[in-house]
Parts: structure tokens; C-alpha cells; sequence
């Protein structure tokens, strides 16, 4: 439990509240970009080069494709933003998931803006005229193709493959490279752009639309960082669980001004020699309170190793809460809770508030003894909520039954789960697991919720 | 990952109203927006006027775009140096300018059937383009109206020659542009990837004729 040094009573971190923003609102936001964006296309006259020669298509493709890769790259990079209006909606893992996936969609639209270009380029004097052209003969498309092999190299360091062979540092440093590439192409839109250069009431447009985001960016992403930096907090207290699992308690002045909730995380980032530019992300394993937040932490990989490390006293630069899995979910139904190894964080501060209607459940799957941690104060507080707490320990061969999350046996153990509201955190193997087995045990799909366990 | 998440804080569910306003308003907006835009600009391409002035002084283009007013029939007969030169009209006198035309238009006197016989046919004004004075030369039109003011032809009586790629741009893309701009019957024309400054001074070199047309 959080030391109590501070002198303020303690209570509660008030909840970040509710985000404004409907799924309709983001439809009718990418609806309106795209009208706009081909709208300005076929205002200019896109569809009549279809009717003519070949040149006349390519040039309209190439127009189009542009247009629509910017647009790509311009929705991707408001995700960054991390605006809370999303984030609160959506949670920041899926945010920057569709980022990646519409990094893909630019670079895959920004191929054929190439192909098509260089095709309608080359007809009157040949391809390799058509390169030259592109790559410098023209004002500002030497700026531009350094951009886009820049944006290419990006998205190429971000696929899978590409990113487990570079260290977190290298991708990261070459990934921040992607503004000055946006910036690089930039140029030739609105210098070369047909549908720019000459009409200024879409130049006008197009350029507020980069400067607005690009403020947002500043404002939001930035501006969050900034805050953090200078309102650092402290380690207050590392305490020893279990084998390689540590719960670290972060202190600061300035806690009563967060908002916070249980089953959130915070990427955190020590401050200390040659880490302080590296955050990771951390759920938070109790209710967090104005006496400090705490974070049960496994060491698993280099970083988070470094964290159970830690020592009292350390600055400690928190960004976030972020994460919407939060105990909300379970309103006044009754509740599963399902933990996988370190999992046991977040489940422990969802414990904390629910109310004792819902009779929680508790599956505490962990591979050895050494593993497991906070046992005690999950079952001191199932206990007040009317539960029970099942456990599950030992390597998977070891066990009883070969699967423990298939329907049978959930429902064996819970005869009432189809009226449950399953909540699982763990390794995504084991909440892929959970996800399958109580969908069809009956448990409605919106009743099953669930957050990668970070770290 | 998990395909459903509840918000943090409970949201309402969503009345109707507020799951569609969002969409109509910004539709809303797009449209008038895209309706707001300018289909055909002249952007920075300076126009000079081809009767006193065929010799341009590249370092300082002028942007005197030809006066709708000077071939009104009320302007005066000799100013003719700002507007579109007429070449020849074959259905009245060249020193008339354009008031014959004028007259004949269905515009002025609606049905009027016994005027030309066929206002369809490609036989009306013939006019020339003011100069387009752009960043690689210059391009001037010549352009032909029908008896009832509608474009029908245009040829290209100059484009920049001194260098082989601008011939080369040039001989594919001015073809294209000549095509697309009869079709239209207006500069409404599409750049060309790789002669888009063509393009510019193309577009406003015919905008300043059909401005200058009644």
C-alpha cells in the first residue's frame, strides 16, 4: 500500500472523464477531408482527363493518389496527437495501431502517386527524363524526393520484420525523422500541385489544414511532455512481490492535479543517464490516490528490468493516465476478472472499485509460485465484495485440464458467466484464450474487455 | 487487443440528431466549400497583349489580363490593344468588332430563328489570345467561336520552341489542351503532369479571351 507521508487527506484521483467524441463524429471527419480533398480533384477537372489519352489518366491518377496519401498521412498524424478526445474514446493502443496501419495505406498510396507520375512524366521524353524531372529538374522536387525516400523509410523500419532487427533507439530516432520528410514534400504540392498552384482558395485551405494539425501535434503531444517534464514525480517506496516482480509507489506535489483512474497505465521514463529519452508503458496495480500511484512491475524485457531496479528517490517523469479498460466497464453487472502473470496490476485496482454487487471472480493464472504476488490483498478484498479468487499455477502441460479458458470448464467453474462482465489482463496469448472460451460460454461480445498487460 | 471497450466514464447512448449532425453540417461545409472553388485560375502567368506589344520583357511579366469592355460596341474603335485581337469575323465587318456578333447572340435576342442558319457550325469570330508570358516562353490561342458565342476551335499560334523539352512537352500536352478546351467550350482544362506551367499560361491565355467575350 501507498506510504502516507503526505499530509493532505488522501483521496481518490478524480476520473478523466468522459470524451465527447462519437464513433459518427470521426466518420463524419474523415468524410468531410475526403469530400474535400477529391472534391478539389474533380472540381479542377479530374474525371474529364479519364475520357482522353493515356497521359491525361495517369496525370489524374497521380493527382488523386497524392491527394489521398496526404490525406492518409494527415488523419495518422492526428492520432499521434494523443488528444484525449480520442485517446479517452478509444484507448492509445488502438490509436496508434490505426496509426501504423495508415502509415501503411500513405506509403502504399504514395508508391502509386510515384508510378503514375513518373508514367505521365515520361511520355514525351522517356522515362529516364521523367526521373530526372522528378528527382531536381524541377523547382523543388530534388526537396521532394529526399521527403518521400524519407517517409518510405519510415514506413519501412515500422513493418514488423524491419522493426524487431533495429534497436527501440534506432527505430525511434528514424521514425522522428518523418516530420522533416512531410515537410520536404510539402512543397511540391502547393508549388507544382495543379489543383494548388493556381487556386488559392484551396492552397489557402490546404496549407491551414497542415499548419492546424501541426499546432495540434505541438500543443498536444509536446505540450503534454512539456508538462510532465516539469512536474517530474518521485520514487516513493520499491517493494519486492515475487521473484522478479517489484511494485514501484511514484510521489509528487503535484498529484492532486491528476486524473486518474484504476486499470490505467502511464509511460514512464526515469530520469537517469542514458534513459531519460525512453518511456515505457505501466498499469497502475492500485486505485490511484493523491498519496501516490503504484505500479507492479515484472522484469521482462531490458527496460522494465531497469525499472524493478529503480531506486527511491529517482525522478521519475510520468506521461498519461492513458488506457480506457477501466472498471466502468462493469457498472452493476457482476464481474470476471481474469490475470495473467503480471496482469494482476490492473486487476487488483479494478478489485479496488468495484462494488460488492458484483461478486467478482478472480482467475489468477500464473506459470510457478515464485510468480505470483499481491495474493493476499486480492483475496482480503474479494472477500469484502462477496468473490472468490481461483488459481492456476503451474507450466501448462502440469495442469489439470489442457485448456483452462475453454467454455466447459469457465463454465464448470462459473455457471453464470453468460450474465458476467469478463475483464482479462495478461499476455496476448491468454487473452486471445479468454476472449474465445467465454464468447462461447455465451458471454456477449461487448461484455468482454480487455488491455495488453503492459510490462 | 480487444475488439470492445467501454469509455471511460459511461457515455449516454447518442440521440439521432446528434449521430447525424456531425455528418450533414461538415458535408454541408465540403460542398460549399468545393462549390466556392476556382475552377480555372490564371494564377501568376502574365498576359500581354499581342497587337502593340509582341515583344516581352521576361523579367517583368505583366499581369494585364484583356478588358471585357474594350470590345463592347459603346469602347472605343481604335483601343483595341488590350483585348483579344479579332482576326477576321466572316459574318461582319472587322472594324465592328464584335457588335454584329453581339446582336446575332441568342443571349440578347432569345429565339430567333431566322438569324444564322446553323449556329452550331464552327464559322463565327475568329479571335487571338493576348501573349501568355510564363517561366519557359510564351503561348498564344487562336480561338474560334460559333455565331451563337460558343468556343468551337482553338489552335496554337505560339509556344516556346528554344528548348527541345519544351517542344517536346509542348507538341503532346498543347494538342490535349486545344481538345479539352472545345470540348468543354470553356478553360476548364486539366493539367498534364510535366506541363502544368504550359498549363497556367494555357488556361489564361483562353480565360482572357472567353472574359473578353459577351
Amino acid at each position: 500500500m501507498p506510504q502516507r507521508t503526505n499530509r493532505m487527506p488522501i483521496r481518490k484521483l478524480r476520473s478523466p472523464g468522459t470524451s465527447l467524441i462519437r464513433d459518427t463524429d470521426v466518420g463524419a471527419v474523415i468524410g468531410f477531408l475526403t469530400l474535400v480533398v477529391v472534391g478539389i480533384w474533380w472540381h479542377h477537372g479530374g474525371m474529364i482527363g479519364f475520357g482522353n489519352s493515356m497521359v491525361t489518366k495517369m496525370t489524374a491518377l497521380d493527382q488523386i493518389t497524392g491527394l489521398l496519401c496526404s490525406e492518409a498521412g494527415l488523419l495518422g498524424l492526428i492520432l499521434v496527437t494523443r488528444t484525449p478526445l480520442l485517446e479517452r474514446k478509444y484507448g492509445l493502443d488502438r490509436l496508434l495501431n490505426w496509426h501504423r496501419i495508415l502509415g501503411v495505406a500513405m506509403s502504399l498510396l504514395l508508391i502509386l502517386h510515384i508510378v503514375f507520375s513518373v508514367w505521365a512524366w515520361s511520355t514525351p521524353g522517356g522515362v529516364f527524363n521523367a526521373v530526372k524531372s522528378l528527382t531536381g529538374g524541377e523547382s523543388y522536387m530534388a526537396l521532394t524526393a529526399v521527403g518521400t525516400l524519407i517517409v518510405l523509410l519510415v514506413t519501412l523500419s515500422s513493418l514488423k520484420w524491419f522493426r524487431n532487427q533495429l534497436s527501440y533507439e534506432m527505430w525511434y530516432f528514424v521514425h522522428l525523422t518523418v516530420y522533416v520528410g512531410l515537410a520536404m514534400s510539402f512543397s511540391h504540392q502547393i508549388v507544382l500541385g495543379s489543383d494548388f498552384a493556381t487556386d488559392k482558395l484551396a492552397r489557402w485551405f490546404w496549407v491551414g489544414i497542415h499548419v492546424v494539425i501541426m499546432l495540434w501535434i505541438i500543443w498536444s503531444r509536446w505540450g503534454s511532455l512539456v508538462k510532465a517534464c516539469t512536474r517530474p514525480l518521485r520514487v516513493a517506496s520499491v517493494t519486492n512481490e515475487a521473484q522478479g516482480v517489484t511494485s514501484v509507489v511514484l510521489q509528487g506535489s503535484h498529484l492532486q492535479q491528476h486524473r486518474a483512474q484504476a486499470g490505467q497505465f502511464y509511460l514512464l521514463r526515469q530520469v537517469v543517464r542514458g534513459r531519460w529519452w525512453r518511456a515505457n508503458p505501466f498499469s497502475l496495480s492500485s486505485v490511484p490516490t493523491t498519496a501516490g500511484l503504484r505500479f507492479t512491475i515484472k522484469a521482462r524485457g531490458e527496460a522494465s528490468e531497469a525499472m524493478t531496479q529503480i531506486c527511491v528517490g529517482t525522478k521519475v517523469i510520468a506521461e498519461g493516465p492513458y488506457g480506457v479498460c477501466t472498471p466502468d466497464a462493469v457498472g452493476d453487472k457482476k464481474a470476471l476478472l481474469v490475470a495473467g502473470g503480471v496482469g494482476i496490476g490492473p486487476i487488483v485496482s479494478y478489485l479496488e472499485h468495484l462494488k460488492p454487487s458484483s461478486e467478482p471472480i478472480v482467475l489468477y493464472r500464473a506459470h510457478s509460485n515464485k510468480e505470483v504476488s499481491h495474493l493476499e490483498e486480492i483475496e482480503a478484498l474479494v472477500k469484502e465484495r462477496n468473490g472468490r479468487v481461483h488459481t492456476l499455477i503451474g507450466p501448462r502441460a502440469k495442469l489439470k485440464v489442457a485448456d483452462p479458458f475453454s467454455p466447459n470448464v469457465l463454465l464448470k467453474l462459473i455457471p453464470d458467466l453468460a450474465s458476467r462482465v469478463v475483464m482479462v489482463a495478461g499476455p496476448e496469448s491468454m487473452v486471445k484464450a479468454v476472449q474465445r472460451g467465454s464468447k462461447a460460454a455465451g458471454v456477449p461480445s461487448e461484455n468482454i474487455h480487455a488491455e495488453r498487460a503492459w510490462w | 487487443m480487444s475488439q470492445n471497450r467501454p469509455p471511460i466514464g459511461r457515455q449516454s447512448k447518442p440521440t439521432f440528431a446528434r449521430q447525424v449532425m456531425p455528418a450533414v453540417a461538415l458535408t454541408a461545409v465540403g460542398v460549399g466549400f468545393v462549390s466556392l472553388l476556382d475552377g480555372s485560375s490564371s494564377g501568376s502567368v502574365g498576359l500581354t497583349a499581342v497587337a502593340t506589344n509582341p515583344v516581352v520583357d521576361p523579367n517583368a511579366p505583366t499581369t494585364i489580363v484583356a478588358d471585357p469592355n474594350a470590345t463592347a460596341p459603346a469602347a472605343q474603335p481604335t483601343n483595341t490593344t488590350l483585348a483579344p485581337t479579332p482576326v477576321s469575323g466572316n459574318s461582319a465587318a472587322p472594324a465592328a468588332t464584335a457588335a454584329p456578333a453581339a446582336t446575332a447572340a441568342p443571349a440578347t435576342a432569345a429565339p430567333v430563328t431566322a438569324a444564322p442558319a446553323n449556329p452550331g457550325a464552327c464559322d463565327g469570330d475568329v479571335v487571338a489570345s493576348p501573349s501568355a508570358q510564363f517561366r519557359y516562353g510564351v503561348i498564344q490561342l487562336q480561338t474560334q467561336f460559333t455565331t451563337a458565342n460558343v468556343l468551337c476551335n482553338v489552335t496554337v499560334l505560339q509556344f516556346p520552341n528554344d528548348r527541345r523539352t519544351s517542344v517536346q512537352i509542348n507538341n503532346y500536352a498543347l494538342p490535349i489542351y486545344n481538345q479539352e478546351a472545345v470540348q468543354n467550350h470553356s478553360a476548364k482544362i486539366r493539367a498534364i503532369s510535366g506541363a502544368t506551367y504550359s498549363w497556367q499560361a494555357y488556361v489564361a491565355a483562353l480565360q482572357a479571351v472567353l472574359d473578353s467575350r459577351p
